[in-house]
């Protein structure tokens, strides 16, 4: 039984201790407050027949209240030994009726419109309130739009001028690539013609040695066939 | 005929009866179409009879609402879980912290709550949530307050009933 009361006080405090918003949303509020205006208006509504037949139904027993008081004079008259005074009676029943009746329709009049009046101010006011907040909403909305636009317009145009930059930076990017794509084919050209000179040099200077060299082992195998050299002695052949 | 100001009752009372409401729901949107059926249930009943305690007939309308909305919405995941009892849901591994345990006690509360008949759950959720007095709560159900012990005792022993398992599973943590 211990554990069973422990585990519900323990939940009920987790129950308590789960975090709540302490506020409900203000939409929720205002939507509940027109909701309760416009119930109001229609209570009110409804109430304006009620209270037209209240008041013609008060009218309807003041007036029969009337006649029976006229009734019943003019049975007394009739039946009275002598002539009453009719002036202080009619007096008397005005001033009956003045006191009894009237002073209770006025006040039922006066509750009648007090509650209309304030029906009437509280729906106004709530009808206000909702204006007052959608053109709140359509000014930001509005406002919001052309922001929106304006900084959609900015950003075009600085995407724009990004791009432009970005094509006359490649554009000079090509250009400078262009001259040194020309430069090395000159200096290729030139290297070229220097090589076929250094060859054409170096061709005629071998061509030169060459005829020497020719020359040379001419004379070497004249001289050779003159001398007869032995087998034997080709140092001293060549020495010669 | 008592003329009531009902922005101002809107404004005073909106937080007490959206807590009352979401405590027991859980979820904003019950919670916000329950305050707006509460401020008009009372508004209707402003208008048909003397209002003594504002503050309590809200309370009262919005346990009410709350209580109903809570077992609405129980009766239709038994149905969606083809009536299986949701104690023995339950998983038999244990809780990875005390903190889920919590939590899902708190949960399994609301559930059992909404098990409850609802004079009972409306008695026990006064009570113990919007801790008002055994005298406040009879007067606002229009009950003795000798009743309105007996039904929170009531309350007390079928929560403790439906909490019992839970309770098992504390004690035998790996469900053996």
């Amino acid at each position: 039984m211990e554990h069973e009361d422990d585990i519900l006080q323990r939940a009920v405090e987790q129950y308590r201790n789960e975090p709540i918003p302490p506020h409900p949303p203000q939409a929720v509020v205002d939507a509940t407050v027109a909701k309760l205006a416009e119930a109001g208006g229609r209570a009110a509504d409804s109430r304006g027949p009620r209270n037209t037949y209240v008041f013609k139904l008060t009218t309807k027993f003041a007036a029969a209240a009337a006649v029976l008081v006229f009734a019943s004079y003019a049975v007394g008259r009739l039946s009275a030994p002598r002539t009453p005074d009719i002036e202080q009676l009619r007096q008397a029943v005005e001033a009956s009726l003045a006191t009894s009746i009237e002073p209770a329709v006025r006040r039922k009049v006066i509750e009648d419109l007090s509650r209309q009046w304030q029906a009437t101010l509280e729906t106004t006011y709530v009808a206000l309130r909702e204006d007052l907040t959608q053109q709140y909403r359509h000014d930001l909305a509005q406002v919001a739009v052309q922001t929106l636009a304006a900084s959609n317009a900015n950003t075009n145009r600085l995407l724009e001028h990004l791009i432009q930059s970005i094509n006359v930076a490649e554009m000079q990017k090509r250009q400078w690539f262009a001259a040194g794509l020309e430069e090395i084919d000159a200096a290729r050209r030139q290297d070229n013609t220097q090589f076929a000179d250094a060859l054409v040099s170096f061709a005629s200077a071998l061509g030169g040695e060459f005829e020497r060299t020719k020359q040379d082992m001419v004379n070497l195998l004249a001289g050779t066939r003159a001398g007869s050299p032995a087998p034997d002695q080709p140092d001293s052949a060549t020495k010669n | 005929m008592q003329v009531h100001d009902w922005n101002r009752i809107t404004e005073e009372h909106a937080s007490a009866v959206w807590q009352t409401a979401y405590r027991l729901l859980h979820n904003q949107a019950d919670a916000a179409d329950c305050l707006q059926e509460t401020f008009l249930a009372a508004f209707e009943l402003a208008q048909r009879q003397r209002v003594r305690s504002m503050r309590g007939l809200l309370l009262r309308l919005a346990t009410t609402r709350a209580i109903d909305r809570l077992r609405q919405r129980t009766r239709r995941s038994c149905q969606e879980s083809e009536c299986e009892d949701w104690q023995q849901l339950a998983s038999a591994e244990p809780g990875p912290d005390s903190a889920v345990q919590s939590q899902e006690l708190a949960a399994r509360l609301r559930a059992a709550i909404g098990q409850l008949p609802p004079q009972e759950a409306k008695v026990f959720c006064l009570r113990h949530f919007n801790e008002l007095s055994y005298r406040q709560i009879a007067k606002e159900l229009q009950i003795t307050t000798g009743a309105a012990g007996v039904l929170l005792h009531r309350a007390k022993a079928k929560l403790r009933d439906l909490l019992a398992p839970v309770e098992e599973e504390t004690r035998l943590p790996y469900g053996t």
